[in-house]
């Protein structure tokens, strides 16, 4: 029988200490079906989103906030006060599959202070996922963190059982991390990040094979990076996440609006999170991993920050005016990619559609291009879409402009024409 | 000239099959129970779903067009969405003469209506595949009631029976119908609850603990409702236990 009173305290303390870890993905994971409880979905499932808008996919735990370690940036840091908790491996198991039998959740995240050695700490973990994995036969989604310094042994066995695993860098550059993290070496969190992807790259090489090897974290690995609480600038994180991306195969790169977290801190505290800058960050991200794009060609040495009001990649596409604007109908897929307003995927539908016929712009709005940014840079059936002039200047003035506010000479009463879910959605 | 059939997809496949062999003209309307008036000079003609024709018809579009074709006219179909069986109707005409390109031309109309409404579908089902909850009942049955848009039931018991290692029962409590399943497998059906739910004497402790979680999960500090509600429709509240 379950003490749900001290069940709840517990979850309650350990969940509001892992929310500053932004990872949440459920994806990626391609595991043989076994039976028991739960199954992995390539496409990862989204269960519920939080009061700040962040979705919750896994159930997010730390399994104990006590720490030895005083990271600045950290709530769980030993020097700021608060209540500690401590799961047993058994209650994270009986969360995980009563949430996953109600559909509450797509798997577990499971994080953890260092309350003693960083071996210890690492086996209590694995010790919690094996028993979820082999006593609850338990195969939904797990994406266990790995602690900085933890043995290659445990790594090896947090990597058989998990589905993701990961390692916070946190701070972009070794003098921030000494500065900040001074029981952190830089050297303890790239160890287990490299086993980790030399495990992931030989279970991927084998599975093509006759006999495939073990399983070895199937959706690989990701790490984050805190924004904001040190004076790095975007050039310099996102080198380091591209370095991150081609290096050790990183599946993601998180980044986290720094938070100042505690009072006695000997971080500066921002007024709010720069969320804005995150943001940025995140867009740039995707240029990397899925439109091609090089660091150097976003960022350089005179200019090392993104621009804050203008998408990173309208800010490139302004700032390479010789490139438009770019014919619809002849533009290879890769230039279509480059172009603001059309994604991966419009940008293939373009290429597929355009075999069958001519487009125009009502076409290009039904393949999804958002024809509010696309046309300032595209011609079809040999007119541009835009003004009849390419002028970048104009364009770069009217992608800042502030979208037009909601007009209000409709009477609100009109409205009630609309179902009342569509009123609520803003679907039509 | 408007056609009339029984609301089922094998009713719609009948009528386009009958279409495609030329024993019914191309129609102007299409409709579902219930059948609006006919106007003065409609001339209604009713077709008797007849499962012969749409397996035949089936079969057809997956040979003639494509496998991945049906499986967008399907779930167009389960969207539905008022006038969907006449874009269906005119997809399947133009898909005979451009047989397997069909899917390709993305920017054509019926394509594209089609198209759109099977990806409304099944992002529908992919959202209530996260936002199903399930309560467990005293009887050891877990009971998820749900109310889409979509006619998404029939495509999330699939992913439901592959993971539930209890006996369920979910339920479109708009619709009437359930699907109820055990051991993997499930059926479909029309399902009717008549007495009140009891649930299981842990049940509410666990919803208590979850709706904890959920409200220390969130960072204070970037509070955003309004995000919030842009993922989580406020349509989809009523069985969340979240929320509620």
């Amino acid at each position: 029988m379950v003490d749900f009173q001290k069940l709840l305290a517990k979850t309650e303390i350990l969940a509001a200490a892992a929310r500053y870890d932004v990872s949440c993905a459920s994806s990626g994971s391609r595991r043989p079906r076994q039976s028991g409880l739960g199954s992995g979905l390539p496409a990862g499932v989204c269960h519920s989103w939080s009061a700040d808008g962040r979705c919750i996919s896994l159930l997010k735990l730390l399994l104990s906030n006590a720490c030895a370690y005083d990271c600045a940036y950290c709530v769980n840091r030993c020097s700021n006060d608060g209540p500690r908790a401590t799961l047993s491996a058994r209650e994270v198991a009986e969360l995980t599959v009563n949430f996953y039998r109600r559909n509450y959740i797509e798997g577990l995240f499971l994080s953890t202070g260092v309350f003693t050695t960083p071996d210890e700490t690492m086996e209590r973990m694995v010790e919690a996922v094996r028993l979820l994995r082999e006593e609850y036969c338990f195969h939904g989604y797990i994406h266990l963190k790995l602690v900085p310094g933890a043995s290659p042994l445990l790594v090896e066995r947090a990597g058989r059982l998990a589905d993701r695993v990961s390692v916070n860098i946190e701070l972009p550059t070794a003098a921030s991390l000494q500065r900040l993290a001074p029981d952190k070496d830089r050297e303890a969190i790239l160890a287990p990040m490299r086993q980790a992807a030399a495990g992931i790259a030989a279970a991927r090489a084998g599975r093509k094979g006759k006999r495939p090897p073990p399983v070895f974290a199937p959706a690989g690995q990701s790490t984050q990076l805190i924004v904001g609480a040190t004076p790095e600038s975007d050039r310099e994180i996102l080198t380091l996440s591209a370095a991150l991306y081609w290096h050790v195969q990183m599946k993601r790169v998180y980044y986290s609006a720094y938070v100042p977290v505690g009072a006695g801190n000997r971080l500066p505290a921002p007024a709010t999170p720069p969320l804005l800058r995150e943001h940025r960050l995140y867009q740039a991200d995707w240029l990397l991993r899925f439109y091609g794009f090089r660091v150097e060609e976003l960022l350089d040495a005179e200019r090392p920050q993104l621009d804050l009001h203008l998408d990173p990649k309208a800010a490139w596409a302004l700032a390479h005016p010789e490139l438009f604007p770019v014919d619809v109908q002849q533009a290879d897929l890769h230039l279509l990619f480059r172009v603001p307003g059309i994604g991966v995927r419009s940008a293939r539908r373009i290429v597929t559609a355009r075999r069958h016929g001519r487009l125009d712009a009502e076409g290009l709005c039904r393949l999804g291009v958002v024809l509010k940014r696309a046309r300032w840079f595209l011609t079809a059936k040999g007119r541009s879409l835009g003004d009849e002039a390419w002028r970048p200047e104009r364009v770069r003035r009217l992608l800042l402009e502030p979208p037009p506010a909601p007009s209000t000479a409709m009477p609100s009463a009109q409205l009630s024409l609309f179902p009342p879910s569509s009123v609520i959605t803003g679907e039509l | 000239m408007i056609v009339r059939y029984d609301g089922t997809l094998a009713g719609l496949l009948t009528v386009c099959g009958r279409v495609a062999s030329g024993s019914l003209p191309e129609p102007e309307g299409i409709q579902r129970p219930p059948y609006p008036d006919a106007g003065l000079f409609d001339a209604v003609v009713p077709v008797e779903a007849d499962s012969a024709t749409a397996a035949q018809l089936c079969a057809r579009v997956c040979r003639d067009i494509s496998p991945r074709s049906f499986g967008y006219l399907r779930q167009a179909f389960l969207s539905e969405q008022p006038g969907i069986e006449l874009s269906i109707s005119r997809y399947l005409a133009f898909g005979w003469k451009v047989g397997a390109q069909l899917d390709c031309h993305l920017a054509q109309a019926d394509v594209h209506a089609v198209h759109c409404w099977a990806r409304r579908t099944a992002h529908e089902a992919h959202r209530l595949q996260g936002l199903a909850r399930f309560r467990e009942t005293a009887d050891g049955t877990w009971y998820a009631p749900v109310r889409p848009d979509a006619n998404v039931v029939p495509l999330l018991a699939r992913h439901f029976a592959r993971r539930l290692d209890r006996p369920w029962l979910l339920h479109d409590v708009g619709r009437g119908i359930g699907a109820l399943g055990r051991d993997g497998r499930f059926v479909l059906g029309t399902l009717e609850c008549r007495d009140e739910m009891r649930w299981s004497a842990e049940e509410e402790s666990w919803q208590r603990l979850w709706r904890g979680f959920h409200r220390h999960i969130a960072i204070p500090e970037r509070a955003s409702r309004c995000r919030q509600r842009r993922f989580m429709p406020v349509k989809y509240w009523e069985y969340l236990v979240e929320m509620g």
